[in-house]
């Protein structure tokens, strides 16, 4: 899995992007807050040289529905990462699987096609 | 609020599929029926909220012009499915504050025009972008839900079958077909717990209300019950990144609290309620934010049937977004006029015997980060 580009000093992601988003967070050395989608300003302190973090490789299953398509369906989540970013993700299982349950990061897509980031479910499941 | 403020006017036609009209004019004859039933005459209206999330700018002009009330303000809101909500909370601000004597508020929206499907969200924001939608959201919402309260798909559908069982009786609801629990079952997938049937349908709708200050109620004097709005509350929700409970809805919650206190009215005060059901999961979510059982005994509440009609706190007796519809820019006036008549007692089939206390809450979703993006509360009392 190629890294994602962390040397932009900002980090506005744009729809219309051909190339995968990067897998990351925006963070802001004067006051640590981390925002996703990263954005150029901090919402929280304001100031305007938030830098970007990769975002954290192993996160858990907040929760989860489908995708419904023509033929087919896939599982998609909210997957919640130790930086307190939650993001949303196509999940690569196809059985149901359950809240709690850890992830990990296994590819970022291209925008335009579904979600951007996908994640493999583990077979242990948590409480 | 500093001086009264009461309903004199309601107006909604039923919602469902009108391909061949406008939006103006589908809305003008709504708006219409609020005003004469009110007894206002133009020159009492001193300003006009319009709202329609997909109908075009300046909606409210379009509309206006038609009734010839022009050279007032005429303030077009949004805020997705709390649009019109959002004009009344501004306009019951502006006669409480003594800004304006009588004002007409109106929403529409026409969603049979979008085609079918999942609502569009706004194109440029990440979740949009990422192919979440709302049923994805809600149903997200639900799956938690069932993991933290141990209750089933299945449980869901008895939301829709209340719903159902409401639309029924109203003649103005857009589904008056009952279903059962396997009806709803049955039918197709659309997110993961939800099937078709959990879920709101797409469609027309308009509703206007005008309200009014009690100088200009007495000098009318109609031979409707006074229904006053106690209070109204509006709330956006929080930027949250990070992780949140999608189980118990902050803004909800807060909203509803504001109202009480601000009120003086308390969850067991409300004879009436319509919320927000615009998947089945969100009824019981909100059971929970308006304090009307604890946190995880929402099913149990609407087992019970005290949320039904016949009930002692009857929730959507319109049949709700599930099944009076939800054309969103007019779903949030459109309860105000729905509870507004309960406590009148004029609402034929599904009304809610000896209504006192009413209340209204929409919610506007669709946003990145936000757990809602706006919420609308309104308290009415006769």
């Amino acid at each position: 899995m190629p890294l994602p580009d962390l040397n932009p000093p900002a980090a506005s992601t744009e729809a219309s992007e051909p190339t995968p988003p990067p897998y990351a967070c925006s963070h802001c050395s004067d006051c640590g807050y981390n925002n996703f989608p990263p954005a150029d300003v901090c919402p929280n302190c304001w100031s305007s040289t938030p830098q970007l973090q990769e975002l954290s490789h192993e996160g858990v299953l907040y929760s989860f529905s489908t995708l419904v398509g023509r033929d087919s369906s896939q599982f998609v989540g909210y997957v919640d990462l130790p930086e307190k970013i939650r993001v949303f993700g196509l999940l690569t299982t196809t059985d149901r699987p359950e809240c709690g349950t850890p992830v990990s990061f296994a590819e970022a897509r291209p925008v335009g096609n579904g979600p951007c980031f996908v994640f493999n479910v583990s077979t242990t499941q948590e409480a | 609020m500093t001086e009264p403020v009461y309903v004199l006017g309601t107006g909604i036609r039923r919602f469902g599929k009108y391909t061949d009209l406008t939006h103006k004019q589908f809305a003008v004859p709504v708006v219409l029926e609020a005003l004469r039933e009110s007894g206002v005459s133009h020159e009492d209206i001193d300003v006009a909220y319009s709202s329609s999330v997909f109908g075009g700018s300046m909606m409210g002009q379009q509309i206006m012009g038609q009734l010839g009330l022009t050279g007032i303000p005429i303030i077009n809101v949004e805020d997705a499915c709390s649009s019109s909500a959002l004009g009344v909370h501004e306009a019951a601000a502006r006669i409480a504050d003594g800004r304006a004597e009588a004002a007409v508020v109106v929403g529409v929206d026409m969603l049979s025009k979008l085609g079918r499907g999942a609502l569009p969200l706004n194109g440029e924001d990440w979740d949009a972008i990422n192919g979440l939608n709302m049923p994805i959201l809600y149903a997200m919402r639900a799956q938690r839900y069932m993991h933290e309260h141990g209750i089933k798909a299945s449980d869901l559908s008895e939301v829709t079958v209340k719903a159902r069982a409401h639309g029924a009786l109203n003649p103005l609801a857009q589904f008056q077909k009952p279903v059962t629990v396997e009806e709803v079952d049955a039918s197709r997938d659309i997110a993961d717990p939800f099937r078709l049937l959990h879920c709101c349908p797409t469609g027309d709708g308009a509703a206007a209300v005008v309200l009014g200050s009690e100088r200009i109620m007495k000098k009318i004097g109609g031979n409707l019950p006074a229904v006053q709005v106690a209070g109204t509350v509006l709330h956006s929700g929080e930027y949250e990144p990070g992780p949140y409970s999608m189980t118990t809805s902050h803004v909800s919650t807060k909203s509803a609290q504001d109202l009480y206190d601000l009120t003086g009215i308390s969850p067991s005060d409300i004879d009436v309620a319509e919320i927000h059901d615009s998947f089945a999961i969100a009824e019981l979510v909100y059971y929970e934010a308006f304090q009307f059982c604890k946190p995880g005994e929402a099913l149990s509440l609407l087992r019970s049937g005290e949320t039904s009609l016949g009930g002692s706190r009857v929730v959507n007796p319109s049949g709700g977004l599930i099944s009076r519809g939800h054309p969103m820019a007019a779903s949030g006036v459109a309860q105000i006029a729905e509870i507004t008549r309960q406590l009148q007692g004029r609402s034929g089939a599904h009304q809610v015997e000896g209504a006192r206390v009413g209340l209204t809450h929409v919610t506007g979703g669709g946003v990145s980060n936000f757990e809602h993006g706006a919420c609308a509360v309104t308290m009415l009392k006769r």
